[in-house]
């Protein structure tokens, strides 16, 4: 499973976000992009001490300054079951165009990443 | 490029990593990628009553960039050869 | 086939758990997280840390676990100071 698959489900959940200088943010992430900038919002601020906290309605965190991520354990699961789903309609989709020509079999590809691709941008913005 | 050609020579011999948080490894190399990250196998750390912390792992990947000295196996390193390539690496670039 | 594996970051700190991904700027995704705590006042604590995904940049190590030698140990009474982290220069 890639890092950003899993960061593209966490949208609209929560999470747990540490930067390398010991401060850490938690909430709900609304978006993120390939260089791992987020922006979180009804976010709880949290000194490096831990002994001052923050509330911000929304933040925006450049990607290089993160040093680790939290994510909801049963985020994992519902990943994996997508991408067992995608792999499934796959198989079958693929199995249905078996002894077709070459042109065909590469159309069908094309129709089963547009599928779950698409949902997925879908619901990201 | 040469130094990661150097590395990919030594697959299979035994050397010592040491890091930027002072922790020797030693293990042999198994490979070796162009930022210069590390595969040990078979690893030991020095001291390993004062860093037990590794006691459980067999063998690791090493971020090229953590790394502050790696001892080479003297045997293993042909001096002369290393010399020919850097000075003609070196006029590749003028 | 997912293995459990013990990261080093550079901050010193180490955590176990289950390697479920990377990418190839070696970030990391390990599930089932533990960190274990060393200090030299009393044994080895690991906590609980559920999913994380570490930033390839913060990576000191990542090591394969022998789950036999460490289901083997009693890390609570294996004091040692924590590893420092990562020093870059002279001292």
């Amino acid at each position: 499973m890639l890092p950003l698959s899993l960061l593209k489900a966490a949208q609209g959940k929560p999470m747990m976000v540490e930067l390398k200088n010991g401060e850490s943010f938690n909430g709900h992430l609304i978006d993120c992009d390939t260089f791992m900038n987020i922006t979180l919002r009804e976010v709880y601020q949290t000194s490096a001490d831990s002994d001052r906290f923050w509330k911000l309605k929304e933040v925006y965190i450049r990607g290089s300054t993160i040093k680790y991520l939290q994510v909801q354990p049963a985020l994992l699961d519902s990943v994996k079951e997508e991408q067992q789903r995608a792999r499934e309609a796959g198989r079958s989709n693929a199995g249905g165009q078996r002894g077709g020509r070459g042109m065909n079999r590469g159309n069908a590809r094309g129709r089963v990443r547009g599928g779950p691709g698409a949902r997925g941008r879908g619901r990201g913005g | 490029m040469l130094i990661f050609s150097v590395f990919k020579t030594l697959t299979d011999q035994t050397v010592t990593v040491e890091l930027k948080n002072d922790l020797c490894i030693t293990g042999v190399l198994k490979s070796v990628d162009q930022y210069l990250n590390i595969r040990l196998d078979a690893i030991k750390v020095q001291n390993a009553d004062q860093h037990p912390h590794m006691m459980a792992v067999r063998n690791c990947f090493i971020r090229g960039s953590v790394v502050r000295y790696v001892q080479l196996p003297a045997s293993a390193m042909d001096t002369q050869l290393l010399e020919d390539a850097t000075r003609r690496e070196s006029g590749k670039k003028i | 086939m997912e293995k459990r594996v013990l990261l080093v970051m550079q901050d010193g700190r180490v955590v176990m758990g289950i390697l479920v991904g990377w990418d190839q700027k070696s970030n990391i995704i390990l599930s089932e997280c533990i960190e274990r705590r060393f200090s030299l006042e009393s044994g080895a604590v690991d906590t609980s840390l559920g999913v994380y995904m570490v930033k390839g940049d913060q990576i000191c190590l990542v090591g394969e676990l022998d789950t036999g030698v460490d289901d083997a140990t009693q890390w609570s009474e294996i004091r040692a100071e924590p590893l420092p982290a990562l020093r870059y220069g002279e001292t």
